[in-house]
């Protein structure tokens, strides 16, 4: 139970604190506590020992692979993976009370015994030599590491009618949306890497969508980076990227509509014999757009 | 409904599972793995092998707990007592159970008793509710028993017996536990 909750909060990053009040429902899973002697449940539907393979916006997720399936990377306890011992590294002896002697030609710097948590089959109960910086290391933080190496930003809007005191669109006509002068920190792809130890992660981050928000409640959800527009397309839709207004701004704060774009970055890393995709939103600040009628704006 | 430590007890329930097709939800077909013949009407003298799924996952059940008792009291594990017998989630708890008694200073003496109810076929699956009683097993913490052993969620002291839902699945054509589930707010 308590390795299902664990390995849900590594998945999740453990970037907060879950509290699970005990109630039980008809579909909870229960089992005694050997250690604190309370009956623990948990719920079926909303637990799942990492086998969910996707990602959400809360870190990311990462599986790996153990005779050619895939098992979570975070086994009993929160243990780590390691694909060189084939087994999710426990805690060490010393954790569990033991002190035992390093094998020849290692001491106690060098690493430490550990219990090694087996998928079925098993193999051995044997305590398990571990040398520092081998396992521990979380690939998920590293690939992290290597996105905020990559500095991403927001795209910068290109949208016409243009952002100005003195620009107006009008309703009804053609909007068209693009990112203006994408560049790989702003659309991708783009491909950073961490290391720590012999662990070494490398990501490619790229822009899968960017979603305009248009102010007047229509949200445009669109795929490529956009078509900038040239005024030789006239009064044409944009064939990429569009929208129309219906209504005039002016009822609106600042008598604008408030336009963002925010851009849906997806992330493929691998190392540390892990592989995973890490996914996250960025978000452009408002961009004032005035739309009136063509009466108003002659008068 | 039979003793996990009577042989003839387990004789008996496999006859009787075998001899009423009792075993399985009664609109369910029993499946029968392998040809075999009808079940003798003499008295049998020896263990008998279990024939139908039902009756192997109750064996392979029975070994489990075995494996699993031992594994508790010994604070170690014998994989090669394990594998046979285990996959899933159950594998991996069982690992956890151990590694944890040990961190806590947690030690279990004594014999659970285990009374297997009627396996359930349910295709894929078989669910087998085993009546634990843990009258036998001192637990204790840093050498001190603990009193109650084990606390329910409403706050009270764990039922004795307590019911235990298992379910087995089929792995590499053998019946393996692969879930357990305490139903701690039913009798047995």
């Amino acid at each position: 139970m308590l390795r299902r909750i664990l390995a849900l909060l590594a998945m999740l990053g453990a970037s907060f604190v879950v509290v699970i009040a005990v109630a039980p429902s008809a579909s909870a899973v229960c089992e005694v506590d050997k250690v604190t002697g309370e009956v623990v449940c948990d719920d079926e539907d909303g637990g799942g020992n990492g086998g969910d393979n996707g990602s959400g916006n809360t870190g990311g997720s990462s599986t790996c692979n153990y005779n050619g399936r895939e098992i979570p990377c975070t086994g009993p306890g929160g243990s780590v993976w390691s694909s060189l011992h084939e087994c999710w590294i426990g805690p060490s002896a010393e954790e569990l009370g033991e002190d035992l002697i390093p094998p020849a030609g290692q001491t106690k710097e060098d690493g430490a015994w550990h219990v090694c948590y087996f998928p079925p089959p098993g193999s051995s109960w044997e305590y398990t030599w571990v040398r520092s910086g081998e396992v521990g290391i979380d690939p998920v933080v590293l690939a992290q590491r290597a996105i905020a190496s990559m500095d991403l930003d927001p795209i910068k809007i290109g949208i016409v009618p243009e952002s100005g005191a003195n620009r107006a669109g009008l309703v009804g006509l053609p909007v068209w949306m693009w990112v203006d002068s994408p560049t790989n920190d702003t659309f991708g792809p783009i491909t950073a890497s961490a290391s720590e130890g012999s662990v070494s992660v490398s990501a490619t981050a790229s822009v899968s969508s960017i979603v305009w928000d248009m102010g007047d409640g229509t949200i445009v959800n669109c795929t490529g980076k956009g078509t900038p527009y040239a005024d030789h397309y006239g009064k044409q839709d944009s064939p990429t990227c569009g929208h129309r207004y219906a209504k005039m701004s002016t009822d609106q704060p600042d008598g604008a509509y408030q336009v963002t774009a925010t851009s849906h970055w997806v992330v493929e890393w691998t190392g540390g014999g892990q592989s995973g995709t890490i996914e996250f939103d960025l978000t452009t600040d408002p961009l004032p757009i005035r739309i009136g009628e063509a009466q108003v704006l002659t008068q | 409904m039979r003793k996990h430590h009577s042989a003839l007890g387990g004789v008996a329930l496999a006859l009787a599972l075998a001899l009423t097709g009792c075993g399985g939800d009664d609109n369910e077909p029993t499946v029968q793995e392998t040809p075999t013949q009808s079940p003798s009407p003499t008295t049998p003298t020896a263990s008998p092998t279990p024939k139908t799924p039902e009756e192997k996952a109750a064996a392979q059940l029975t070994k489990y707990l075995e494996v699993r008792d031992l594994a508790q009291r010994k604070r170690t594990i014998d994989f090669k007592t394990l594998n046979p017998v285990a996959t899933g989630d159950v594998f991996l708890d069982l690992q956890e159970t151990v590694v944890n008694m040990k961190m806590g200073d947690v030690t279990e003496t004594g014999s659970y008793v285990h009374t297997l109810g009627e396996p359930r076929n349910r295709g894929n699956s078989i669910e087998i509710t085993d009546c634990e009683d843990r009258s036998g097993v001192t637990v204790k913490v840093k050498g001190k028993a603990r009193v109650p052993d084990y606390t329910a969620p409403d706050g009270k002291p764990l039922r004795n017996p307590a019911p235990v839902k298992y379910t087995l699945v089929k792995d590499k054509g053998t019946w393996k536990v692969s879930e357990s589930d305490l139903l701690w707010d039913q009798p047995c």
